[in-house]
């Protein structure tokens, strides 16, 4: 398939612990107002790790920094067993993380293949490649078979993403995260503005890029959704991971208990 | 837009740079302003006003006024306002709170002149203006009449010579925020050449306007002569050479077989390389002599018996121009070799090196 | 390109079709252009017949020249998100003045030699902007216009008049013509040249992209100071280019000089529809914005109107204009 969603280009052999990424005492301030004061992770190949947290726990504030779009304060994050220092969205781009954004990153004024292949243009043939000229026919082709192949629905590949409705937009980033993600996809809140078809669809899409490999962080406030997609979930309080739990022995209601500090986790999962 | 710019970074910035504009401004009136001090000492000091940097004649003015007044041993303070009216409502305090004798200058700030002549009067300075009037103040100018009239008839004699006042065209280059020194310089000039050749109609007066600028004046005088397509022979007078240049400038353009030929004024171009061939002639004023003019108001006023009052462009001291073909002007020395001269012999420019006095 | 007009009812019908480029006007703009630059000159050219000239081309060519190769500089800024440039009376008379002196040198160096080194300069003014622009990180509109206030108070302790030799080879070509202005065909090559490298390059669309949205170009790995850099230091090329071609046409000027052409380059980027939030607009479309603007200020003066009507005109004509975008703008985010 040409647009790269082929399994042999999709993660390596994680190392010897198994982690894709560890993410350890993650802390973020915004003057004096501290989003995240401790948070980690550890996430495995191949599983979807859920988030959960009241509003305002910082889950998009951990999701900003594993995704390089704000630098940590304090913390280590670890790829594959290497250190790396995650300071601009380019760095997690090239370290194979794909973000889909609360409030998207798309470019309002440009179409949806462009929007795709934004920062990753494809080149024209020959010469006018050389000179830095894309090909909008090879990027539209491109575009169109990801949609139909994961069955978006956008109204065209040549409209502005500003006439799309919220969906449809969201389901064209979900598909940009999956062209693009090698290594981890990071969704925020993916299905918030979605109906129930497309929820489905996006649920869905969560399994394919597990099915391929790929290890997927998904924030959500819907806990039903989390049991049917997620292999585990951490539960984030007050700037603070709690705990990491397997969904499938943790039920709604500890779920519910642990987020709104009513449930005291027995383990915490936080590094001294 | 995307990006926050913080309005705190602004306020700095915006802070800084009229920190450092207050700083230059006060270097610049600081360096020549040293030589002055409190000048109650019986010492007669006078106070020079330079409008901006606009010209090189407005600071050669300067250089000839403080040379003849090192001359009579007297002791002159130099300010330059840049044309900005606020900058010259402070030259005005400073020269009054050193007690200059006398103040002369180009005061270009036109709206401030009325206070700034009430307080002058009221601290007892006379004032000596150029070329722009103001009630109170002595006069001292160029005769615009004089320049349009007589670089019209002069333009007009050439025309009648070589196309036998056969004019089909007259491109007047106005530059209507001068006022009445446009009507009497441009008019004038329009009208000197009808002097000479009463048979070219009416109709075939145009005007164009400008700025003073040939950015301004080149297209305008280009679309006037685009309208008009059908002239032969066509004639270009203006208030400045710049002007005519600007309309000679536009017919090489636009090419065609017409012939074009053009009279300037105030010497700006005329003789140099940048002048088009096709300009005949123009008038100098000799601006950069204007002191020679002033000084001799100023002897009196030192003496202790001023002159009677004569503050407009009727009754004041009338500079006459220099009217020159383009050959007799490139035989006229330059502004610096002028400025250099008259600050020693302390003459009129006119006298000096007008070749058709 | 003209759904955006398309009845509303006729949509509806249509429903399952996609809608299509919502907010993207350019074929009406580029319509609007064309409609009313023919009316002017149908207009003028039946009430004064000595309008439809070769002459009255070559006046108008003159005009554009270098307007358009300006708008063309502004409006790779305004499609890059920094809004407006100030600084343009300045970024074009610095190269200017530099030419000029350099030609009126008693031993000239080679004319290519001295074009090249004017462009040179348009890149390092643009250059200076981004930096500023990119390192203190205030609005390029309130940086724009504090380095155009500086240029030109420093160009003014530089020079009072400049002059340019009128036998120089640039004075020859600058004031010659093929048909039209030889000025008039830079322009063209500049927009021809301009308008695929920002619509088909990657450099282009990353550029686009910033001007749309930064945080969604940041996310996409695009380097925004980069791209600062790049509208910056492309559009002094343009100011560069002018600059040269400025000297090159006129003989005489002084540093205030370019200060008029200002408005004019605003006027045709706001004419051609280019978005004044950035991220879209075509560069194609400045060649009828210029050419419209310039052509009505040739033919109120057909009509006898003098300089203070003509301002009064392209005024109507900018509220037209805007009128008309906004109009679009609401119907097609309905
Ligand atoms: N750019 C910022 N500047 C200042 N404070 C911020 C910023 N971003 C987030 N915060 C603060 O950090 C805290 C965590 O915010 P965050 O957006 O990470 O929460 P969240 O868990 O994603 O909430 P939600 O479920 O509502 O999306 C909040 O108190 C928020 O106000
Ligand atoms: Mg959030």
């Amino acid at each position: 398939m040409p647009h790269g969603l082929d399994t042999t280009s999709a993660a390596s052999p994680a190392t010897a612990n198994g982690y894709v990424l560890e993410a350890a005492g993650i802390r973020k301030a915004f003057g004096a107002n501290v989003a995240i004061s401790n948070a980690s992770m550890n996430l495995r190949e191949a599983e979807v790790m859920g988030l959960v947290g009241d509003n305002g726990a910082g889950k998009s504030t951990f999701l900003k920094i594993l995704s390089g779009s704000q630098p940590a304060d304090e913390g280590t994050i670890t790829i594959e067993g290497k250190r790396v220092e995650l300071r601009t969205p380019a760095d997690a781009l090239a370290a194979g993380i794909e973000t889909v954004y609360q409030d998207l990153a798309l470019v309002d004024t440009m179409d949806a293949a462009q929007n795709v292949f934004l920062g990753r243009e494809r080149s024209a043939a020959g010469l006018a490649g050389l000179f830095g000229f894309v090909s909008d026919r090879k990027m539209r082709a491109e575009v169109g078979e990801l949609v139909k192949d994961l069955g978006v629905n956008i109204p065209s590949l040549r409209a502005t993403v500003r006439s799309m409705s919220g969906g449809q937009r969201q389901s064209l980033a979900i598909a940009r995260a999956v062209l693009w993600g090698r290594r981890i996809v990071i969704l925020d809140e993916p299905t918030a503005a979605l109906g129930v078809r497309e929820t489905a669809h996006v649920l869905d899409l969560i399994r394919r890029l597990r099915d391929r490999g790929i290890s997927v962080i998904v924030v959500s406030h819907n806990m039903q959704q989390l049991r049917e997609v997620a292999d585990r979930v951490t539960v984030m309080r007050l700037g603070r991971t709690v705990t990491t739990r397997d969904i499938a022995s943790t039920s709604v209601e500890d779920l519910i208990g642990l987020i709104t500090g009513a449930v005291i986790p027995d383990e915490t999962i936080s590094t001294p | 837009m995307h990006i926050k710019y913080s309005f705190r970074r602004v306020a700095v910035i915006v802070a800084a740079a009229a920190l450092s504009l207050g700083a230059l401004s006060a270097c610049s009136s600081g360096d020549s302003g040293g030589a002055g001090g409190s000048s109650d000492d019986g010492d007669f000091t006078v106070g020079v006003l330079v409008a901006g940097h606009d010209a090189p004649w407005e600071e050669q003015q300067a250089d000839v006024a403080t040379a003849l007044a090192e001359k009579r041993g007297w002791t002159t303070i130099v300010l330059t306002y840049d044309n900005d009216p606020s900058t010259f409502t402070r030259n005005v305090s400073t020269l009054i709170s050193k007690k200059v004798d006398a103040v002369v200058g180009f005061m270009v700030a036109t709206g401030a002149n009325a206070a700034a002549q009430q307080r002058f009067e009221a601290a007892g300075i006379p004032v000596i203006t150029y070329d722009i009037a103001q009630d109170g103040w002595y006069f001292v100018g160029v005769d615009n009449a004089a320049s349009g009239k007589l670089n019209g008839e002069a333009f007009g004699n050439a025309l009648k010579e070589k196309w036998d006042c056969d004019v089909d065209l007259v491109l007047e280059g106005h530059q209507s925020a001068a006022g009445a020194v446009d009507e009497q310089r441009t008019g004038g000039e329009a009208e000197g050449l009808l002097s000479v050749c009463p048979d070219i109609p009416e109709s075939a007066f145009q005007s164009f306007d400008s700025d003073g600028t040939a950015a301004a004046a080149q297209p305008a005088a280009r679309n006037l002569l685009t309208a008009n397509p059908n002239a032969k022979h066509i004639a270009v007078v203006g208030i400045n050479d710049i002007n005519v240049q600007a309309a000679l400038d536009a017919q090489n353009q636009l090419g065609g077989d017409a012939e074009i030929l053009g009279w300037g004024q105030d010497g700006g171009l005329i003789g140099t390389d940048a002048a088009s061939p096709n300009m005949l002639g123009s008038a100098f004023y000799f601006l950069e002599g204007y002191p020679h003019y002033s000084f001799q108001i100023l002897d009196k006023i030192a003496a202790g018996n001023p002159p009677e009052m004569a503050d407009t462009a009727a009754n004041g001291l009338l500079i006459p121009p220099c009217v020159v073909t383009a050959a007799e002007a490139a035989d006229v020395p330059s502004g610096d070799e002028r400025t250099k001269e008259i600050g020693e012999k302390d003459e009129a420019g006119h006298d000096l090196f007008c070749p058709t006095k | 390109m003209t759904t955006a007009l398309t009845d509303q009812k006729t949509r509806a019908v249509t429903a399952p079709r996609p809608r299509t480029l919502k907010g993207d006007h350019y074929g009406i703009t580029a319509a609007a252009l064309l409609g009313a630059l023919v009316i002017v000159i149908v207009v003028t050219t039946v009430l004064h017949p000595d309008f439809f000239s070769g002459r009255t081309l070559i006046a108008i060519g003159f005009t554009m020249a270098i307007t358009g190769i300006l708008s063309v500089g502004q409006a790779i800024i305004t499609i890059s998100g920094a809004v407006l440039d100030l600084s343009i009376p300045a970024g074009l008379m610095l190269p200017a003045w530099a030419v000029a002196t350099m030609l009126g040198a008693s031993n000239p160096l080679p004319t290519a030699l001295i074009v090249l080194i004017g462009v040179a300069l348009g890149v390092v003014w643009g250059g200076i902007n981004a930096l500023i622009v990119t390192t203190l990180k205030i609005n390029p509109i309130i940086v724009t216009l504090g380095t155009n206030f500086i240029g030109i108070a420093i160009l003014s302790m530089q020079f009072t008049t400049a002059t340019v030799p009128g036998r120089s080879e640039l004075s020859m070509f600058g004031n010659g013509s093929l048909l039209l202005p030889n000025i008039w065909w830079v322009m063209l090559v500049v927009v021809l040249v301009a308008a695929p490298l920002l619509r088909y390059t990657r450099s282009g669309r990353h550029l686009t992209a910033t001007g749309g949205s930064v945080p969604a170009a940041r996310s996409r790995g695009i380097s925004i100071r980069g791209m600062r850099y790049l509208a910056f230091c492309t559009a002094g090329i343009c100011y560069g280019i002018a600059g040269v071609l400025f000297a090159g046409s006129t003989s005489n000027f002084n540093p205030m000089g370019s200060a008029s052409l200002l408005l004019s380059v605003i006027a045709a980027v706001i004419l051609a529809g280019v978005r004044m939030d950035g991220g879209r607009g075509s560069i194609l479309l400045l060649l009828p914005a210029c050419a419209l603007l310039a052509t009505v200020q040739t033919a109120l003066v057909f009509f006898g109107l003098d300089a203070a009507m003509q301002s009064v005109f392209q005024g109507a004509i900018l509220i037209i204009a805007l009128a008309g975008d906004g109009y679009l703008r609401k119907r097609s985010t309905r």
